[in-house]
Parts: structure tokens; C-alpha cells; sequence
């Protein structure tokens, strides 16, 4: 374990002061907002907002997409600056904020956006901007050994410093955007959707990170869509709604119904129900795999998707669910074995992707940034990509024809986006997300593979999401549905596919617990038997159900 | 530790001694090089087949002398690209010509001959010219290229300006630097002078911003680096290089010529890119560059062996064209199998 509990107890002297939700001045008051307002062009995007956080508690924010976190993260980091209002670090206003004064101030932000140069080593990430213009301000060895050490006991596993960032998976590379963070030994820790990229068992290790952080006395901002998370260690939560503080709660006042609440600013009595699974006896076979070997010398994968049916993947980070569904998609070649889309007794292989697009079968991607959108599209352009052929008069673009085509499938998830032809980075990263899917679900998927499309989404999106799924499995598609987080697969599905050392290590049914999932997870029976960390995140995830069901 | 966190991917790194681990890791650094180093063995041969009297003393002095500017301006071209943005220089080449005709008309034609005051005026005009540009990128935020385009331009002018025709002289300290010291070139002490100085300059603090931000301009931005003044600072250390090989660049023609200098342009752009230095920033070095630069400069005297007679200027161009698009694309493909094995052998794990 990373934490052990000796430590703890020796720095649990300033601890005694966190906790506290007095909102009055605090001599502890290390971060102080006022009055922050920003507008993009016709956006509004932040209101007036205050904010005051003090040393050694974990202080939340929390709102649906596009409700101003990601600006707030970005004013709090120096990136951009506010048109109006101060942020005080420690007392004292900071002028014209870049990020290079705030990180003098004591601010450390860890972006949600995983921001690494590939092209560079892992110790040079790590120590990236730490050094001045021209001056080092640590040894290359000290660096070596503080790189190793802290990325060793963040993520668990030794990660060589030395190696090239770009040959790492993307949980290493968000460690070393943590590690980057720490190293600074910030006042002020912001963590802005820092556990999406990261499977059960790390985020528990963050967490576990961020608890002895907030004990030695930093003051922990942290922006999540886990209300798992949230529960478990936030001491206060700031609730922003379009651009505004809609209300801040304490530590007892963050139940689910509350927080969607003040999200939405509706009542939760015409809450939306979730949704209803039923019987998957009669859907034909949609696609079947036969033998299929992820890596040389896993077991054999054999297993059959039927339409109407919406099956889970679930694993922790790299246990083989991600070249599963690549396989699927026709993306990555599995080591072994074929995939076969089956028509009318027909079947026939998936090998390429291009033949996975005309079998029916849509691919949403996970990482969005790298694998979804074009940065300098429009929102309509970011749409339509797949889309052409569908809106055309006499082989001609028909820009009405694919503004209605977007209108009918972007509905029923709720976007929430200016004018079409703005740009797709205007939007929020949630919304973003929503564009992509509604780009895929306008091609009528017969089968559809999800990589986690709920990764830095909210709730309320999330169960948008959840009810056009479910519609789409009612009028016969399949749908693989992969996520990192397990409630999710609880929820809506009929089947859920365990993913350990490559292979199907479990197979459970859509109404099984939580905690069960976890448990195979790490290929234990019980939750019980897992270590301690992970445990702790598992009964979290279980209390949750218990406040949704 | 319980099963669950034994049953993680655990220390599939071994861990190295610290000696063996830097030297790996200094070797894998600089392998962006290795199809430029490939290329000059197989060319070295050639030459060894073709023309073997460059492997006299007289030879490599002569090589060594003409080699020189080139290899310089590929090495006044590495920080700027380094940084990113795709920021290639053109304004290099006319630089060393503008330099050029400057210190034989205004200094050299004025009675000033006295190498101290030549080499600094030759380094600061070029230094300052530098600054300028990095001035334009960084905070007037134009694009690399098209900055580069304008100082293209006006620096061309400018040369022909200060001396329309070819003509002048220069002392003898100057010409003399593209002959030998003892039996040693003088140019190659020259380039390993510059190359020592890289060494230090690519060690430092400055330097790993200047790779930081081309890799990535917004995570350095993030992380704190301050963007403008290592911008400006690439480009203030490729106008001192630029300075250096204009003096050897005057050195070998012994004269002033406003239109000697822009002939570089595209031949060291092709050198550092044969080099391995990545035109989109952030990878590579001045180890690339050199290894580039000479492997132009022995392609060229490859194909002077043939002889081509009046076409020989088309044929090396046409050739330079070919040998940079092949090596490039040989060795793109070779990262490619390498990354997909690599790839394979970590999904195995």
C-alpha cells in the first residue's frame, strides 16, 4: 500500500482543521476567488463566482457539462484570465495570472486533458517547467531518483524514467502528469477529472494520494463526475450551474438527489427512471466470436452478441477489454481467432475496419481528443464526417439536410452547443462527446461498440446517453458497451464480459451487484479479499447503489 | 501485499546500474541519427571507390573548407525547428550572404581587417537578426514560415543592395580559415569548436525548454516554461550559428557575393531534415544536422565524380530530392515496424 498508516497519524496535526464548512473568513483561507467572470464571444461562461478554500480540505466542484468547471480550472490554473473579479492565493491578489505566477503562488494543476510531450522522457516530463529559463534547480540524478521513486509509488508498478513518454499507455502518462504536480509540493492542488483515465484500483490510489495531501495541509480542489468519489473524501462541494454558483453543500448534504438538484435546477421528483432492462431471449445472433486469442498464450475468447442485447466490458486497465472491442471493431488483430458479423446465417469476418463499417458496426472511441473529433471543425462538419452520403441533393451537400440529420440524433442526447457552424472546441469536453456519438448513431448502427464514451461526461448526460442506448437495443442493435466505471454496467446491462490477463475471466449477469464485479475484477470471490485501497473504493461503489437503487 | 496488487504488471522494468542505463539511454537518444550516419558510411565508401583523392590531406581540406558553411547553417537551423510551431528558417541562407557583403563592404572596404572587430560584428549582425525573428514569433506571434519568408526577402535585397556584382577581397587571416592549422583543416577545428559549443548549449536548462515546447507547446505552456523567451532564445542561438558560417562561408569565396548565401536555403533545409530532425519540432539535434549536412556534401562530390557536363547542377538537385525522400521514407517505416512491435510486445505483458 502507499500510504501507510503511521505516516498519516504524524501528519494528522493540521488535519484536525479540515473538515470544517464555516464559510466566514478563515485564518486557513488559502484560496480565495472573487467575483471571477468570463465570456467567449456570445458565451457566458463563468458568472460572477466566489470561492473560498482552506488549507487542508478536499473542496469539490462539481456541474454538468458546460457549466464553467473546465474555465474555472483553467482561470484557477492561469491559462486564461478572468474579464472580471480576483483570485487571492494565501492573502495576496495575483496579478495578471499566467501560469507560471500561479505555480509561484503554490498552485499545482493537474488537467484533465492529459498534457505530456510525447517526443520527451518520462523524468522530463515530470520536471517540466520546473527548472528556470536557464537555471536547474535539481541535479539530472536527484531528478532520476525522485521521478522513479514517486511514479513507483503513485501508480504502483515501477515506470522507467528514462523512457519515451509516447511508448506509455495513458494511465502512465496521467501519473506523470500527477507526479508533475507533486513535485512542485503545491498549497494548492487542483485535480480536474484527474481519475477518468485511470482504472479502480489507481483511482483508489489517487484518492488515497489526495487524503494524505489534504492531511499534511494542502487545500485539494477536485473536479469529478464520481459521486462515488465525491462521498468519499470531498469536505465541501461548490455546485456550478451555466456559468453561476447554484449552491455549495457540505459533507452530509452530497447525496445524489441534492447534487443533480442544484446540477439540473429541477426538481428530482419528475426525475427520469433509469433504465428498465428486459429479457434478451429472442434476439438473433449479431456477432460471434470464435477463439478468439487477444495476446499469444491467452486463453481463447468464444462468445456471441445478440441484437437487442447490450453487453459490458469490464477490467482494469489494460486486461485485454480494449483489444477485445478493437477486435471487434476491426481496429487492432487480435492475436488468434476471427470475429463474424452473422446475417441471416451468413456470417462474415471482420478483418479491416473498412469492412466493419459496411457490416454495420460503429466504433465510438474513448479518447476523443486523439481518435474523435477535428479540432478545427465545426460542430456540423465534426458531425457529418460519416455522414455525407446521407445528405445529399443531386450528389451535392445539402448543408439543411445534414443540419435536421444532426438535429434528429443530437436531441435525444440534449446537446447543449451554439450555432452549428462554430467551432467543435467551443463546446465543452461532455458536449464534444455528445457530437461524436450522435455522429455515429446517425449511421443506424446494427452493432455498436462503445470504448468508456462516458469518460468526463456528467450524470445527467451520462443517463441520456443510457436511454438512446437502450432505445437502440430495443429496435435490435447490439451493443458492447466498455467502461471504467462499474455502476455504469450495472445499470444498463444485460450481460457483463470480466476482462483479467487477457481473457473472459468472468461472465455475469446485468443485475449483479457492484462489488461483485469488482471482486472479478481482481479475480478474487469477494470483495473482502481484495487489499485495502481497492477495497475501500469498492465499498464506495456499492454504497452508491445503495443510495441509486 | 496481498494478491491483488502482487497480481499488477510488476518489474517488467529491470532496473539497470546507473552507468549502463545513461549510456543506453544517450544511445537512444541521439537514434533519430541513425539512417543520416547509414547513409554518410555507404556515400564514404563510394567516394573511397569514386574520387579517393578527398582522403589526402589536400583533400579534406578542401572538404573540410566547403563542407563547413553548409554543416553550419543546417546547425543555425536545428534550435528553430526544434521549437516547434514548424519553424524552418529560410532566412538562414540570405542571412550569411547579408552577412557576407556586409563585412567586406562595410568593414573589410573601410580599412577594418583586424579579426576581432570582423568576427564580433559578423556574430552580433547575425545575432541580432536572430533576436528579431524570434521577436516576430514569439511575441508578434506571426507564423515561423512566414516570418522566415519575409527575412528571406529583405535579406536578399538588402545583400544585393550593399554589393550589387561579386567583387572585394579579404585579409588573409580570414581565407586562411579555409586552410589548415598545422596539418589539421581549419575548418574542422571550426566545426568542432561550433559542435563543442552545441554540446554545452544542448545540456542546458535553456536548451530542454526549447525541445519541451516544440514537443508540445501547450503542456509546456501548462507546466510553466516560459514560451516567449525560449522562443526568442532558439532563435537568438541560430542567428550566432548563421554569423559563424557566413565568416566560413566568406572564408571559402574570399569576396563578397549577395547571391552566394541564398543557395543554401534548400539544401540545408534537405540536409536537416535528412538529419532526422523533425520539421513538426521537438525531435532531434545537432548531432542529425552535421551527420545531414555531410551527407549532402559527400552526395555532391559523389555525383561530381560522375560527370554529368552541363546538367550536373540539375542532376544533384534531382538527387538530393530522391536521397532525402528515400532515406525518409526507409526510415519511417522501419519506426513503424519498430513502434507496432513494440506495441505487440506490450499488450503480450
Amino acid at each position: 500500500m502507499t500510504v501507510s498508516p503511521t505516516r498519516m497519524a504524524s501528519k494528522s496535526g493540521r488535519g484536525s482543521l479540515s473538515g470544517g464548512a464555516s464559510r466566514g473568513e478563515s485564518p486557513d483561507t488559502v484560496l480565495r476567488l472573487e467575483g471571477l467572470d468570463k465570456s467567449y464571444g456570445e458565451t457566458h461562461a463563468l458568472v460572477e463566482v466566489d470561492l473560498e478554500a482552506v488549507a487542508g480540505e478536499v473542496h469539490a466542484i462539481v456541474g454538468e457539462n458546460g457549466s464553467g468547471k473546465s474555465t474555472l480550472v483553467k482561470l484557477i490554473g492561469g491559462i486564461i484570465r478572468a474579464d472580471r473579479g480576483t483570485i487571492a492565493v494565501g492573502g495576496v491578489t495575483i496579478d495578471r495570472p499566467t501560469p507560471g505566477r500561479m505555480a509561484a503562488a503554490g498552485v499545482a494543476v493537474i488537467f484533465q486533458e492529459v498534457l505530456t510531450v510525447g517526443s520527451a522522457s518520462v523524468v522530463e516530463n515530470v520536471f517540466l517547467g520546473y527548472d528556470g529559463l536557464f537555471r536547474r534547480r535539481m541535479r539530472p540524478e536527484a531528478k532520476l531518483q525522485r521521478c522513479a521513486e514517486l511514479l513507483e509509488r503513485l501508480s504502483g508498478r515501477p515506470i522507467d524514467p528514462r523512457a519515451s513518454v509516447e511508448t506509455l499507455p495513458l494511465s502512465a502518462r496521467q501519473w506523470i502528469t500527477v507526479a508533475r504536480a507533486l513535485v512542485r509540493r503545491p498549497r494548492i492542488l487542483l485535480l480536474d477529472e484527474s481519475t477518468a483515465a485511470l482504472d479502480l484500483g489507481d483511482a483508489a490510489r489517487l484518492l488515497a494520494e489526495v487524503e494524505l495531501l489534504k492531511r499534511e495541509g494542502t487545500c485539494v480542489l477536485l473536479v469529478t463526475h464520481r459521486l462515488a468519489e465525491l462521498q468519499r473524501i470531498a469536505d465541501r462541494a461548490l455546485v456550478l450551474r451555466d456559468g453561476a454558483v447554484a449552491g455549495a453543500l457540505t459533507k452530509e448534504e452530497m447525496v445524489e438527489q441534492r447534487l443533480v438538484e442544484l446540477m439540473t435546477g429541477k426538481s428530482q421528483s419528475s426525475r427520469q427512471t433509469e433504465a428498465v432492462r428486459r429479457s434478451q431471449d429472442g434476439g438473433t445472433v449479431a456477432l460471434r466470436f470464435n477463439g478468439l486469442a487477444l495476446t499469444p498464450g491467452s486463453t481463447p475468447v468464444s462468445k456471441e452478441l445478440r441484437h437487442g442485447e447490450i453487453v459490458g466490458l469490464a477490467g482494469l486497465d489494460g486486461e485485454g477489454q480494449v483489444a477485445f472491442l478493437q477486435a471487434a471493431g476491426g481496429i487492432a488483430k487480435p492475436h488468434a481467432g476471427v470475429v463474424e458479423v452473422v446475417e441471416s446465417d451468413r456470417a462474415r469476418m471482420v478483418s479491416r475496419q473498412r469492412d466493419a463499417a459496411e457490416l454495420g458496426i460503429a466504433y465510438i472511441p474513448g479518447d476523443r481528443k486523439a481518435e474523435g473529433i477535428l479540432p478545427h471543425g465545426s460542430i456540423l462538419e465534426n458531425f457529418s464526417l460519416p455522414n455525407y452520403s446521407d445528405a445529399t441533393r443531386l450528389g451535392l451537400i445539402s448543408r439543411r439536410a445534414m443540419r435536421s440529420l444532426m438535429a434528429r440524433y443530437t436531441a435525444p442526447l440534449k446537446l447543449r452547443a451554439g450555432a452549428s457552424s462554430d467551432e467543435i472546441t467551443s463546446l465543452s469536453g461532455g458536449n464534444q462527446q455528445k457530437v461524436i456519438i450522435a455522429r455515429w448513431l446517425a449511421q443506424e448502427p446494427r452493432i455498436l461498440l462503445l470504448n468508456d464514451p462516458t469518460r468526463g461526461v456528467d450524470i445527467v448526460t451520462k443517463r441520456d446517453l443510457y436511454a438512446s442506448l437502450t432505445e437502440l437495443a430495443d429496435g435490435g442493435a447490439a451493443v458492447l458497451f466498455l467502461s471504467t466505471e462499474v455502476e455504469e454496467l450495472t445499470n444498463i446491462c444485460h450481460r457483463i464480459l470480466v476482462f483479467r490477463r487477457q481473457t473472459v475471466y468472468a461472465e455475469l449477469a446485468g443485475d449483479a451487484k457492484a462489488h461483485d464485479v469488482v471482486a472479478s475484477m481482481f479475480g478474487v470471490e469477494r470483495v473482502a479479499d481484495i487489499d485495502l485501497a481497492v477495497a475501500e473504493a469498492a465499498t464506495a461503489v456499492s454504497d452508491e447503489l445503495k443510495d441509486v437503487l | 501485499m496481498s494478491a491483488a496488487t502482487t497480481g499488477l504488471p510488476s518489474a517488467h522494468i529491470a532496473r539497470r546500474s546507473a552507468a549502463a542505463g545513461r549510456l543506453k539511454a544517450a544511445a537512444a537518444g541521439q537514434s533519430y541519427a541513425a539512417p543520416a550516419a547509414v547513409l554518410l558510411v555507404v556515400l564514404l565508401i563510394l567516394i573511397a571507390l569514386r574520387g579517393p583523392s578527398m582522403f589526402t590531406e589536400r583533400g579534406l581540406t578542401i572538404a573540410a573548407s566547403v563542407a563547413a558553411p553548409l554543416v553550419l547553417a543546417t546547425m543555425a537551423l536545428t534550435p528553430v525547428a526544434i521549437a516547434g510551431r514548424g519553424g524552418i528558417d529560410l532566412s538562414i541562407g540570405p542571412l550569411m550572404g547579408f552577412v557576407n557583403v556586409t563585412i567586406v563592404v562595410w568593414l573589410i572596404g573601410n580599412g577594418v581587417r583586424n579579426p576581432v572587430p570582423v568576427i564580433a560584428f559578423a556574430l552580433a549582425l547575425a545575432l541580432a537578426v536572430g533576436f528579431i525573428n524570434g521577436v516576430l514569433v514569439a511575441v508578434v506571434r506571426l507564423q515561423p514560415i512566414i516570418a522566415a519568408l519575409g527575412g528571406y526577402l529583405v535579406l536578399s535585397g538588402l545583400a544585393t543592395y550593399v554589393l550589387p556584382s561579386a567583387s572585394g577581397s579579404v585579409p588573409s587571416w580570414l581565407s586562411g580559415m579555409a586552410g589548415k592549422t598545422g596539418s589539421v583543416p581549419t575548418a574542422a577545428l571550426i566545426l568542432l569548436g561550433a559542435f563543442i559549443v552545441w554540446t554545452w548549449v544542448s545540456r542546458t536548462a535553456l536548451f530542454r525548454n526549447i525541445r519541451m515546447l516544440g514537443g508540445d507547446e501547450r503542456a509546456a505552456y501548462a507546466s510553466t516554461v516560459a514560451i516567449r523567451p525560449a522562443h526568442i532564445a532558439a532563435y537568438c542561438i541560430a542567428g550566432l550559428f548563421a554569423g559563424l558560417a557566413a565568416l566560413m562561408l566568406t572564408a571559402v569565396i574570399a569576396s563578397g557575393n549577395a547571391s552566394q548565401g541564398p543557395t543554401y536555403t534548400l539544401t540545408s533545409v534537405a540536409a536537416l531534415a535528412l538529419g532526422g530532425v523533425s520539421l513538426a519540432g521537438g525531435r532531434g539535434g545537432m548531432l542529425g544536422a552535421v551527420l545531414g549536412a555531410l551527407d549532402i556534401y559527400c552526395l555532391n562530390y559523389v555525383l561530381d565524380t560522375f560527370n554529368f557536363g552541363v546538367n550536373a547542377a540539375n542532376v544533384t538537385q534531382m538527387f538530393y530530392g530522391l536521397v532525402l525522400v528515400v532515406a525518409l521514407a526507409i526510415s519511417g517505416a522501419t519506426r513503424l515496424l519498430l513502434a507496432r512491435r513494440h506495441l505487440r510486445a506490450g499488450e503480450a505483458r
